[in-house]
């Protein structure tokens, strides 16, 4: 199995090399740079059982606000997460 | 900075207008998917009326050696929750100025202070039980009605449109 990148961003560059014999001492030809994948070839993945709800659910009082979400990929450490509030609040 | 509880991974968010940005999650161990995340905002307040509070977008972002986030996982959905309305309390009993059975040109008034508060604007409803007789043309000429906007519903609802923002807990009388 081979993965994509961990999020949607540019890869470094592959790197393809030919070599005559099998030490690799005599190079035949290497790839010029810039052969990556790039973002613009990737989607972002999915989240699921989206929940936002109040502890009080009474009009215009302050409260607790409860969020809960499932991600399809993992968070690394020193990962961020953005929560665009409904309009309403 | 708002401290999140419930999160065992993050501790603190930034709320900044309508985004809420969370920082510096800790790495688990153990990774399967799904990745279920738990957390709660503190003091936000909910929406004026009892209507959904509107869509919202959730995304994830992954911290690359360059310094710079870069999108995971994305979504937006397109309603959220409904508030419950709040109670209003009624400050004094209704008040008749010609008590007398049948009587005409009655004047009602009524007395109440509102959990929360009615912008400019907003709508008083006034549902009267079928004993009492509207007429539609001399109804609303009195009172409030008669210095403001009413509006009579059917036979048996007014409807008086407020002229100022009336604050949370405001006494009221129509």
């Amino acid at each position: 199995m081979i993965t994509t990148q961990k999020a949607v961003k540019d890869s470094d560059d592959f790197s393809l090399e030919i070599w005559k014999d099998e030490d690799m001492t005599m190079a035949i030809a290497v790839l010029e740079p810039g052969v990556k994948i790039y973002a613009t070839s990737l989607s972002p993945g999915f989240l699921y059982s989206l929940e936002i709800y109040p502890l009080i659910t009474t009009v215009q009082v302050s409260s607790l606000l409860y969020i809960t979400f499932e991600s399809e990929h993992t968070l690394y450490q020193g990962a961020k997460i953005v929560i665009r509030l409904p309009g309403g609040l | 900075m708002t401290p999140l509880a419930g999160s065992t991974r993050a501790t603190e968010a930034t709320v900044v207008g309508g985004l809420i940005e969370i920082k510096n999650f800790v790495q688990v161990t153990e990774n399967i998917a799904p990745y279920l995340y738990q957390f709660a905002l503190s003091d936000i307040a909910n929406q004026i009326s009892a209507k959904d509070a509107g869509d919202y977008g959730i995304t994830t972002y992954y911290l690359a050696s360059d310094g710079e986030y870069y999108v995971i996982d994305t979504q937006t959905w397109f309603e959220s929750f409904t508030a419950t309305t709040g109670l209003l309390s009624a400050d004094k009993d209704l008040e008749i100025d010609n008590p007398t059975n049948f009587a005409d040109n009655a004047l009602y008034t009524f007395t109440f202070s509102e959990d929360s508060m009615v912008p400019l604007g907003g709508f008083i409803k006034i549902d009267f039980p079928p004993e009492i007789k509207f007429d539609s043309v001399t109804a609303l000429l009195a009172g409030t009605c008669a210095t403001t906007t009413c509006t009579l519903y059917g036979d048996r609802s007014i409807v008086v449109k407020t002229t100022a923002e009336v604050a949370k807990s405001q006494q009221v009388i129509v």
